[in-house]
């Protein structure tokens, strides 16, 4: 990036400096800088969970209820092979539904096949003359022009939080981002075993099993999402689908673990 | 008639209290989010969340170089440019640099306090970068030209009638009052922006020490669309957003949300990391951060430390008497209203200035304290700088001779039992009937001229004392 710095390196190593010393020296006694400083002893302990699960809870349901909560919709499934057609009838519901808006609904925005964890999901859909698109490089100006007029989109999920109704995108190779992003509609696929009951219940179990720099720094971008796209700009007002999908269906199923 | 934000104190706070239409939009919109918030915090024990909340960011501050040289270090492993920025020249100089290197022409932004702060627009615009703001409030008022009045709800001073006429008027919109028919007009047009942009600007609401990851709330999807689709990201983040670990961020996500929208959580939490990496099919080819002082180390050098910790979520407005009425813009031209802006815009200024009245603005009810998320004491410090400010003389000598009035016989208890029985006399002879006395003779009518001063009680606390 040096033709960024270019002529401006000097200034830029005299400025980080400057903070970083003033910021030593006025640290040097950190007591002194607060009116009101409430920190006796660092803590040693991460913070509690804001949201309480009681032990005998039944994730799936939970995660569910949530989900419908803030707007957005699920099923639960016990047995992975019914995921296909589930989604199929999604898709349809959806199809039957729709406005003419100028996007299609022949195709849908998809991670990879092996990404999304479901056998025989995209023979089904093509099938059911559902054109699998999984985009290679968004960033080319074809694939991208052809990814924005579909009207569905379908994703796996690393984790998903029961107490907040939260799913967990993250981006990686056959994972784009944009197949949760720019579709109107979004189904995301969650199975049971990534089920945790608390957003601090999840990052114990990434500590735990030494999965948290691969989650958080190989992903290149981890999103959090709750619901459908909201506002509520204007006068206080609901809308959905201000920018990302205007609907969420999550279809949780059953695996192995 | 609008508030001119670079009108005088006196006359802002004047033309707010005319308007009655924003006046009653904003108090009515407060009234309802102040409901939402208290039933979310109320759902959860909130306490415990303050105290940890708390924790986290008065430890980050606490030990803010270690925490800005290591989230340096991760962020550049991660792929992304670190720049540090003293002032807002200075920030706004790298965002332009940057933008040449890439041959940037249009940009794309999501809500950011920050970047009104040191007033971005104005610097791409002048280096002929077109750039829209994509938060539908702050892409209505882009368009309409005027400053956010909101922390969180940037356009909460206007009814659906003005953004309708705004619409009809600049996108040429089919007459509609629905806010669902305005919103899908922003998606279209939006939509290609997004699609087209060269480069995404956006702030930060944390910064995660020990990974390297720039975090960012919003509930429409915009901080997605902006961290994903143009091949550059460019992030502002004050030094202050930095915390220690990814729990602290998750945490001060959860406290935001409740605080902010009164939901449990924001529908989206974009946790970047550095650029896409190979065979990765979207996201941004180059990530740049910069780290911005602009004030903020002058906040800490100040004393005043506690007002580092403020996560923005706009509570201490919504609950705020003093905001309800006035709105936003009567704070003047910065983003930064209600009481932390009280506290944050002077003291963050080079000079105080013209902001030297705004922790005046306040009636120190104490509503504000109760609600922040992270516990700041903020009637304590809206005290102490009006005691600084009037030590400075930075006040009118009439403001200064009542303050100092009423701390003279708090010196010795002769003085206190002589003055307060000239202020029952005082008080008997001005025969107020409410509590409260409108009118004074001069000199300190200066002070009544704005304000009303309690009537002093008929008996003393002494005689009351005395006579039990």
């Amino acid at each position: 990036m040096s033709t960024v710095h270019n002529g401006a390196e000097g200034a830029w190593l005299q400025g980080r400096t400057e903070i970083l010393d003033r910021l030593k020296a006025a640290l040097a006694d950190p007591d002194a800088r607060f009116k009101v400083p409430e920190l006796q002893v660092a803590r040693t302990m991460g913070p509690s969970p804001v949201t309480d699960v009681s032990g005998d809870t039944d994730l799936s349901i939970l995660f569910g209820a949530m989900l419908d909560k803030v707007g957005g919709s699920h099923e639960i499934l016990d047995d992975s092979e019914a995921v296909p057609g589930a989604v199929i009838r999604h898709f349809e519901t959806l199809r039957n539904a729709r406005k003419e808006d100028g996007l299609s609904f022949d195709r849908i925005l998809a991670w990879a096949p092996d990404k999304l964890g479901i056998a025989g999901l995209g023979d089904t859909l093509r099938q059911a003359h559902i054109d699998v698109v999984v985009p290679p490089d968004l960033n080319k100006v074809e694939c991208r022009e052809q990814a924005s007029h579909i009207a569905v989109g379908i994703t796996g999920a690393d984790a998903a939080m029961a107490s907040t109704g939260t799913v967990v995108l993250g981006s990686g190779p056959g994972r784009s981002r944009s197949a949760s992003l720019l579709p109107l509609h979004h189904i995301v696929l969650v199975a049971m075993s990534r089920l945790h009951a608390t957003i601090e219940a999840w990052m114990a179990t990434l500590r735990e099993e030494g999965r948290l720099d691969e989650a958080l720094r190989t992903a290149s971008q981890l999103s959090l999402v709750t619901g459908p796209s909201k506002s509520a700009d204007i006068e206080l007002t609901l809308t959905l689908g201000v920018h990302g999908p205007r609907t969420v269906h999550a279809i949780v199923y059953r695996d192995g673990a | 008639m609008k508030v001119d934000v670079e009108a005088p104190y006196r006359t802002r706070i004047r033309q707010a209290l005319e308007d009655t239409d924003v006046r009653s939009a904003v108090n009515r919109a407060m009234g309802q989010l102040a409901e939402r918030r208290e039933r979310a915090v109320g759902a959860i024990d909130n306490e415990r969340m303050r105290v940890d909340a708390r924790a986290a960011r008065e430890g980050a501050i606490r030990q803010l170089p270690n925490l800005l040289e290591e989230v340096e270090r991760t962020l550049t492993e991660n792929g992304s440019v670190v720049h540090w920025a003293r002032d807002a020249g200075e920030a706004n100089r790298i965002v332009v640099e940057i933008a040449r290197a890439r041959g940037v022409q249009s940009a794309v932004k999501s809500k950011s306090m920050v970047t009104e702060e040191i007033h971005l627009n104005k610097a791409l615009e002048a280096a002929g970068i077109d750039v829209v703001e994509t938060d539908l409030g702050e892409y209505i008022i882009q368009l309409a030209d005027e400053p956010p009045s909101h922390l969180v709800a940037p356009v909460i001073h206007k009814r659906a009638e003005d953004i309708s006429e705004l619409f009809q008027e600049r996108l040429g919109m089919e007459p509609s009052l629905d806010a669902a028919v305005m919103c899908d007009t922003a998606r279209q047009v939006l939509r290609q922006r997004f699609l087209t942009a060269d480069m995404g600007i956006s702030g930060c609401n944390f910064a995660i020490a020990e990974t390297g990851t720039v975090c960012l709330i919003t509930n429409e999807g915009n901080g997605r669309m902006v961290t994903s689709l143009p091949p550059v990201h460019v992030v502002i983040a004050g030094i202050e957003k930095v915390v220690a670990t990814p729990e602290d961020a998750l945490l001060l996500w959860q406290a935001a949300s409740r605080n902010a929208t009164g939901q449990d959580v924001s529908v989206y939490f974009s946790m970047s990391s550095g650029p896409r990496r190979a065979g990765h099919p979207d996201g941004p080819e180059e990530m740049h951060v910069i780290l911005l002082d602009n004030g903020r180390t002058r906040v800490l050098e100040s004393g005043y430390a506690d007002a580092l910790l403020c996560i923005r979520c706009g509570a201490c407005l919504d609950v705020c008497p003093v905001y309800r009425e006035i709105g936003g813009h009567a704070y003047g031209a910065t983003p930064y209203s209600g009481p932390i802006g009280s506290i944050l815009t002077p003291l963050m200024a080079d000079d105080m200035g013209a902001t030297k009245d705004l922790p005046f603005a306040s009636s120190l009810c104490g509503s504000c304290r109760d609600a922040c998320p992270v516990r700041i004491d903020l009637p304590r410090l809206l005290l102490e700088l009006r005691s600084e400010i009037v030590a400075e003389g930075q006040t009118s000598m009439a403001e200064s001779a009542t303050v100092k009035g009423l701390t003279l016989p708090m010196l010795g208890p002769r003085r206190y039992r002589w003055a307060t029985r000239v202020a029952q006399r005082f008080g008997r002879l001005l025969g107020a009937a409410s509590g409260y006395l409108s009118w004074l003779p001069p000199p300190l009518s200066a002070w009544t001229r704005s304000r009303v001063f309690p009537r002093p009680a008929a008996k003393t606390f002494r005689e009351l004392w005395r006579d039990k």
